[in-house]
């Protein structure tokens, strides 16, 4: 029913942080868990697969000497997403 | 979150829901007009009362104020910058211009300072808050502000035509109405923001 929807997007994590993303620059992971009440092992997973597809570009460093990981989507994310939006209204007549 | 029975209708609304979740808070921006509104408004009304009611040498010394203005918002800025956990392009806009703003008008005071002009330096500065007040307006979408930079460029045709003394006052005048009153008005949006959550 839904072939022209991305099947990487359309999963509920992964377009809840995807949709967090398009709205700032970048976040971090801790900002994104807490956003979309998931699990830290879940979220990774999904992160990860964002970043396999290059919808995100996932920077590791520290900061105050703590680790920190910061998410940004990347310029083929934000045409992915853009072109989900898209198709998503196509399915909903708007 | 699962991804169980994901219909298109659900996945829009799970869009729009976490769009709003980041919806900025524009109203913590209050802490920089009330600072500045403030810092320049004792300023010039101490400037004032040194030159009128004292026999000081150098009442413009009460200016001084404005390093402590600069101390406190760099300090701010570092604090907020590591308690931020995301990057936004309002952030960025807005920190560029205070930066921008601070550079400016430091130049501003030390070319006034070199041809000593200091008489002329008000109405310039009047109009420059105006802008200012505009820019901010239209950058954190607060029409108030956007009234109060038309006061600001008011004021600063009005002041050509008064004293050095009638424009210190004219000064205090301008950051109540650009800074002062737009700042106490975001704040009490924030805690009526805060009182709902």
């Amino acid at each position: 029913m839904f072939k022209d929807l991305d099947p990487i997007l359309h999963s509920q994590l992964r377009l809840a942080v995807m949709s967090l993303l398009i709205s700032v620059q970048e976040a971090e992971f801790t900002f994104l868990k807490e956003k979309t009440n998931a699990t830290a092992g879940n979220l990774s997973v999904q992160i990860q697969k964002l970043k396999d597809a290059g919808y995100i570009d996932v920077i590791k460093q520290f900061k105050d000497n703590y680790p920190q990981t910061i998410c940004r989507i990347s310029k083929k994310g934000i045409e992915a997403f853009e072109k989900y939006v898209t198709n998503l209204k196509t399915y909903l007549g708007q | 979150m699962s991804a169980e029975k994901f219909t298109p209708e659900q996945s829009l609304q799970l869009i729009r829901t976490m769009i709003e979740k980041v919806k900025q808070d524009v109203t913590e921006n209050s802490f920089f007009l009330l600072l500045w509104g403030w810092l320049v408004f004792a300023a010039a009304i101490l400037h004032y009362a040194l030159m009128k009611f004292t026999s000081i040498a150098q009442p413009w010394l009460s200016w001084n104020l404005m390093w402590v203005g600069a101390a406190i918002s760099i300090y701010y800025g570092i604090r907020k910058g590591r308690r931020q956990k995301t990057r936004t392009f309002l952030d960025d806009t807005m920190r560029l211009f205070g930066i921008g703003t601070g550079i400016m008008f430091t130049v501003l005071a030390f070319i006034m300072g070199a041809f000593e002009i200091w008489m002329y330096s008000f109405p310039i500065y009047f109009a420059l808050y105006g802008y200012m007040t505009f820019v901010i307006g239209a950058i954190i979408r607060f029409p108030l502000l956007r009234w109060a930079a038309g006061c600001c460029w008011a004021i600063a045709i009005v002041s050509v035509f008064a004293n050095f003394d009638i424009q210190l006052l004219l000064m205090a005048l301008v950051v109540l109405i650009s800074y002062i009153v737009p700042g106490y008005v975001l704040q009490s949006r924030q805690k009526t923001q805060m009182i709902k959550v």
